[in-house]
């Protein structure tokens, strides 16, 4: 089976796994991509299969055969901090992310949402998002995170004037 | 989990070859059955993948009104089509209501249509009648979830919107099974037994798979009204909900979800009523108190016949006016 | 200002002192700090502390590089699953393994008699549904927990009893070998005179107000990696407390202290029930032993749903009564808790006593054990259930009484904590009360647009009170490496709170460093000193003082250094931006240009938590105002918006904490409305462990929630001013919701979650009157 992940073209053969989460964390050591439920109650396992939003957890890892994945960690090409996507940045600086560990599933749903509609209205992205769950209640952060993408708040390259770094920045003038 | 063997056919006839193997069902999205799988609740022995078809995935439309859609057409889909939209307003508002975007991406009308009731007895391996056992543990339990019409001996409800809306719309459903022989059987067929059948909820035979649904030129555009009441502001199953459809021709349908092993007909002396004539609010009240003159509801359930006599209210002066 | 309680303050002393934990008071032995550096007053000038610095490890959490305990991967490390019972009573009369065992993958299998005593594992006798009764360690998790579901049980069941009712009827059975009824019921706390105070009353309210079994639901379940060398131990751990599950493995597996690693790096979530080792963790050592590889065990959702604490329910009969102009002269509670197996007196009881000034205060508390998994402390353990009850009935005495309910709350601020009577570290409650009114908007009389005659919109608001002082014993490290980078070591946890980076700030602004140029280093037992579990939000009160004071110690040691280099005297030094300045010249080094000249020789600054002052009570305080929006036809409840405003001292990242307020609120307002635990009475299981069937809210469910906290400092809790806020926010959320919901629909609720056959039946309930 071949499966493109983040960019890269994997052949696998051997016995797969039942699940797209199981392949992309165990077989392929992708662990941002978590598993909570495993029942596509909580949207952890979010990631986008050929272009679209699914949970990995019940996508049957067989049938994706000849299929594209995107997962958090194709977010940033680079892996590193000065290439996070937009998105992640807004991420970092609206502090959307308390515990962390729905931000990846929240990421994906939120990059996706934004591919297929990239002005949506705030209760489009309520909607949009509802199929992921935060415990810790960031909501309203990633909320204002997803917002601020979509007005333009973080376009351009990393670096630039960004509030995370604007806000360090106004720190240590403080 | 027993293990499975995974297919992905390219032609109905290898598929139909498939699914005559013991054990062996058809898979769409699998949201729900692998679901059950997971909980031992389904054991196949083969998964035959029908979403790749020739027309699996088409929704054709006619020039007559009607449409013909594709059992693995995905409910993300439907939910976004245009001439659904247009002429079938009533499923694109219950598809845009199922689940959650990556549910709605995943899952197949026929899926959706084949899903096992949310049960919490049934789908924590209690003994009740699904599981194999013979009473219902709902039924002096925890119910607040469970039927208040038509329920028996089984009380679980259908969990599927988008059925409760074919109901009305009087959607058939095409079956396509060994030999390629092909079945057609109206939709309230389909759920017939839903509550006593220990297996399934459908009508659908072993070897044999949805291949799509017809919607019928009658039940194109008029006025289609769904509502749907749920806990949390998404990603709920309905506690009720209420399909209603008045017709070009003047017919009117009203069918309840949530509150039946199968989508819940109201009795057609109501439906003829409110598409009579105008209705008042006294009269409307009177006119829910009928469509509900059955229900049954058991010791936690009693607030669904109050939402749903609210629900048919809205829905039949909304009907009644246009 | 009194530093100590009892015996000699003498610098590097030992006295006894009192700690406040989720409610609970401990007496300690501490030691004096060295030093104590001068409080950070409300007009101290701060730079770094107060400001809003982006979460410092948001980067690794929005990459996917944050590794979890369940993302731990060892060399040829193994699987393992727990077995767990599903009955709620009983004996196992027979265990048979032996298909599990053949099963491919499957190595080891550990059942009733194979585990060390001290993990309390695999008894034969059953206590409730969900007990772990037998492990199985299998090659991967698949094989684990197919072999798990191979294994054969059979029982001889006893009669049980899941509710507080059927627990303690006269012909009740036995819940567990002793008696079904914590020792000395009631609990009571008392002062005044009840009947005087009920006499004194010209308006009496009684209610009986019920609250659900709230799940924490953590995403990331309890889990746990081990892995030995020799006879040395290493577990990862998703866990608030590194020392204490250090300490419960070293009992449990009776080997020392300084044998055993605990590690936590990241969590997903913790909201108080991983406080400690659980038998994943001993399952996971034990498995790991015997085989010579490393083990993970994580809990699967249903174990976590159903066998990893929960917030207990409670039933609270209040009588509460005050005069015509709203002074308060007495409130009584009696108050039912079903605690589970196991638990502690964690009851709604206390903030019946600590939230108004009332002379005549009385609770009896009834704690009963039950057949159902134990409880654990919960956000805001116990004041949470009370504050609905005590709120609830405030809010109803206040419309008995024709009063503004913020005014009827101002009228009964307590000047004094009014249980111990002791005064305040700092109090602004009445500001939080002003300033929450003024943004809500809580006297002006505009209602929003209905809708429709069905849709009623409605107003509440409700207060709250929580100990938040923290306190020693706390230890923190703050290193220079040779290009000024800063190192800061404290053995704490970062729940999602942000630990780290409120650490970082206070290092920094404290050294006179970049903040970029600090690390907070925690999470490891091995390498880092003691600090204790991040429960009771005290972790920045409690380990804040002591990085601190490390960071104090470090810029002594660099002025020292530096004034050698400038031939300068050190006090002549100031320190900003990683620079350092000769005071009124304009000679300046950096930090670097000092650390490279001291090449490896190392500054190591070292700081304590010391006690906390004497006789003060350390609270933190908030008031919340809801707006609701309740479809009368089919009971459903929208929450339309939320103003909070809370007192906890000096805030140190308002970012953050403003994080830690609306995540208490979405979680105070699950409580309010979607979230209970479903157990049938009659087979004593869980019916609804998954996360559809226990509800908590999603994006859709969120109003505008407007967070904020009133301005100042608390210099007298601590010399950083802090109090703690993650509790705080969830205690209040409830009531203010079901005092919207009440003012919408007309009719009092008194029992949460709010679900549409709740507020129907309120609606009917009025109608029949």
């Amino acid at each position: 089976m071949r499966l493109t992940v983040n960019g890269r073209v994997h052949t696998l053969d051997s016995a797969l796994p039942l699940s797209l989460l199981e392949l992309l964390r165990d077989r392929l050591a992708l662990t941002g991509t978590k598993f909570v439920c495993g029942r596509g109650e909580c949207g952890a396992c979010t990631v986008q299969l050929d272009g679209e939003t699914v949970y990995s957890c019940l996508t049957l890892a067989e049938a994706c055969d000849g299929a594209t994945v995107l997962t958090v960690e194709g977010l940033a090409p680079g892996g590193g901090e000065p290439s996070l996507s937009p998105l992640q940045r807004a991420f970092i600086a609206k502090d959307a992310a308390q515990c962390g560990f729905c931000t990846p599933g929240q990421l994906m749903a939120a990059h996706t949402l934004l591919a297929r509609n990239p002005h949506p209205t705030d209760d489009e992205i309520r909607s949009g998002m509802s199929g992921n769950l935060c415990r810790c209640g960031t909501y309203p952060k990633i909320l204002a995170a997803v917002r601020a993408v979509a007005d333009g708040e973080f376009a351009g390259s990393a670096g630039s004037a960004e509030a995370g770094s604007a806000e360090a920045g106004s720190v240590n003038a403080a | 989990m027993r293990p499975f063997r995974y297919h992905r056919p390219a032609s109905s006839a290898d598929a139909l070859t498939a699914l005559g193997a013991p054990d062996s069902v058809a898979f769409g999205g699998g949201t729900d059955l692998l679901v059950t799988m997971k909980e031992g609740l389904a054991e196949p022995a083969h998964l035959v993948d029908v979403r790749h078809l020739r027309g699996a995935r088409d929704i054709t439309v006619r020039a007559d009104g009607s449409a013909r859609i594709g059992g693995a057409v995905r409910i993300a889909d439907l939910a976004a089509h245009g001439v659904i939209r247009e002429r079938f307003a009533a499923l694109a508002e219950a598809t845009s209501l199922v689940g959650t975007p990556a549910l709605r991406n995943m899952s197949t009308i026929a899926g959706n249509l084949c899903q096992r009731p949310r049960c919490w007895y049934f789908r924590r391996g209690v003994p009740c009648l699904k599981n194999g056992g013979t009473g219902c543990a709902a039924v002096d339990g925890e119910n607040q979830y469970h039927a208040i019409l038509g329920g028996g001996p089984c009380h679980a409800v259908h969990p599927s919107d988008p059925a409760v809306v074919l109901t009305a719309l009087e959607a058939t459903i095409e079956l396509l099974g060994p030999n390629e022989a092909r079945r057609s059987v109206p939709i309230d067929s389909f759920f017939e037994g839903a509550g006593s059948n220990p297996l399934g909820e459908t009508a659908i035979a072993h070897g044999e798979m949805i291949e799509a649904i017809e919607l019928p030129a009658r039940s194109a555009g008029g006025v289609q009204h769904y509502e749907k009441v749920m806990q949390r502001g998404a990603w709920d199953f309905a506690l009720v909900s209420l399909a209603g459809i008045k017709r070009s021709d003047g017919e009117v349908r009203l069918v309840l979800g949530g509150v039946s092993p199968a989508p819940y007909r109201v009795n057609q002396s109501v439906e003829e009523d409110v598409a009579s004539g105008a209705l008042d609010d006294e009269s409307a009240d009177a006119l829910a108190e009928r469509a509900l003159y059955d229900a049954a509801p058991l010791s936690k359930n009693g607030y669904k016949a109050v939402q749903a006599a609210a629900l048919l209210r809205r829905a039949m002066l909304e009907l009644s006016r246009a | 200002m009194p530093r100590k309680t009892k015996g000699a303050a003498k610098p590097g002393g030992f006295v006894q002192t009192t700690v406040e934990i989720e409610g609970r008071t401990e007496t300690r032995i501490v030691e004096i700090p060295a030093f104590e550096p001068a409080a950070w007053g409300t007009d101290a000038e701060l730079g770094i502390v107060g400001a809003r610095v982006p979460r410092m490890d948001a980067p690794e959490r929005v990459s996917g590089r944050a590794r979890y305990t369940t993302d731990i991967v060892r060399p040829g490390m193994l699987h393992a699953a727990i077995v767990r019972s599903t009955i709620p009573r009983g004996t196992i009369r027979s265990l048979d393994a032996s298909r599990a065992r053949a099963m491919p993958g499957v190595l080891d299998v550990l059942g009733p008699g194979d585990a060390p005593a001290g993990t309390r594992l695999f008894g034969r006798e059953i206590f409730y549904a969900g007990q772990p009764i037998a492990a199985v360690c299998a090659a991967t998790g698949h094989a684990a927990r197919s072999a798990a579901h191979a294994i054969a049980v059979e029982y001889d069941t006893l009669p049980f009893a899941v509710t507080f009712e059927d627990a303690t009827a006269k012909d009740a059975p036995k819940v567990r070998a002793k008696g079904n009824v914590m020792e000395n019921a009631p609990l009571v706390i008392s002062r005044g005179d009840m009947d005087a105070g009920l006499k004194a009353a010209d308006v009496i309210v009684r209610r009986e107000y019920r609250t659900p079994v709230q799940l924490h639901t953590a995403l990331e379940p309890h889990g746990a990696v081990a892995e030995w060398e020799g006879d040395r131990l290493t577990v990862w751990e998703s866990t608030q407390g590194i020392f204490r599950v250090r300490e419960n493995v070293s009992k449990a597996l009776g080997i020392s202290l300084s044998k055993v690693r605990v590690i936590k790096d990241y969590m997903g979530g913790g909201f108080g029930a991983k406080n400690g080792a659980g038998p994943h963790t001993y399952v996971a050592a034990l498995f790991a032993k015997r085989q010579g590889r490393a083990v993970r065990c994580i809990n699967d959702r249903e174990a976590e749903q159903t066998d990893s604490g929960n917030r207990p329910s409670s039933t609270q009969r209040v009588t509460i009564g005050a005069k015509k102009d709203g002074t308060l002269t007495a409130i009584f509670a009696s108050i039912d808790v079903p605690l589970g197996i196991s638990g502690w007196e964690g009851g709604p009881g206390q903030i019946y006593h600590e939230l108004y000034a009332c002379p005549n205060v009385r609770t009896e508390e009834t704690f009963a054990y039950v057949n159902a998994s134990g409880m654990a402390a919960f956000r805001g353990p116990g004041y949470v259930e009370g504050a609905f009850g005590l709120e609830s009935a405030m809010n109803a005495l206040a419309k008995e009484l024709k009063l503004d309910p913020v005014a009827f709350r101002v009228k009964n601020f307590a000047k004094r904590e009014p249980r111990t009577d002791r005064p305040y570290s700092g109090n602004s409650l009445l500001q939080c009360y002003k300033e929450g009114a003024e943004v809500f908007g809580w006297s002006t009389n505009d209602q929003r647009p209905m809708t429709n005659d069905r849709l009623r919109v409605g107003k509440g608001m409700a207060a709250q009170v929580w100990p938040t002082g923290g306190g020693p014993p706390a230890y923190a490290l703050v290193r220079m490496n040779s290009d000024a980078t800063v190192d800061v070591l404290a053995g704490t946890q970062d729940l999602g709170t942000g630990a780290r980076t409120v650490l970082s700030q206070i290092a920094a602004e404290s050294l006179g460093a970049k903040l970029s140029d600090v690390r907070a280093i925690i999470g490891d037992t091995q390498s880092l000193p003691y600090t204790g579990n991040s429960w009771g939000s005290m972790t920045t009160a409690s380990v804040g003082p002591a990085v601190r004071m490390a960071a104090e110690d470090a810029r002594r040691q660099l002025f020292e250094a530096a004034g050698a280099m400038f031939d300068a005297a050190p006090d002549a030094l100031e320190a900003r931006d990683s620079r350092i300045v000769v005071r009124d010249t304009d000679r300046t080094m950096t930090f670097a240009e000092v650390t490279a000249k001291l090449g490896n020789v190392m500054i190591i600054g070292k700081g304590s938590r010391g006690p906390n002052p004497a006789d003060t009570a350390i609270m933190t305080f908030g008031a919340q105002f809801a707006e609701v929006e309740v479809d009368l036809d089919t009971g459903i409840v929208r929450v339309l918006r939320i103003v909070a405003a809370h007192d906890a001292g000096r805030i140190i990242n308002p970012t953050l904490a403003e994080s830690q307020l609306e995540g208490g609120i979405i979680q105070g307002l699950g409580y309010a409305l979607f979230e209970e635990r479903v157990l049938d009475r009659r087979l004593g299981l869980v019916m609804n462990p998954t996360i559809h069937d226990y509800k908590i809210p999603t994006m859709a469910d969120i109003p505008l929630i407007d967070a904020f906290f009133v301005a100042g400092a608390d210099p007298v809790a601590n010399h950083t001013g802090a109090r703690g806020i993650a509790e705080p926010p969830m205690i209040p959320a409830a009531p203010a919701i079901a005092a919207a919901v009440s003012d919408a629909i007309g009719a009092d609720v008194t029992e949460i979650p709010l679900t549409p056959w709740r507020v129907l039946a309120a609606i009917a309930a009025k109608a029949r009157r």
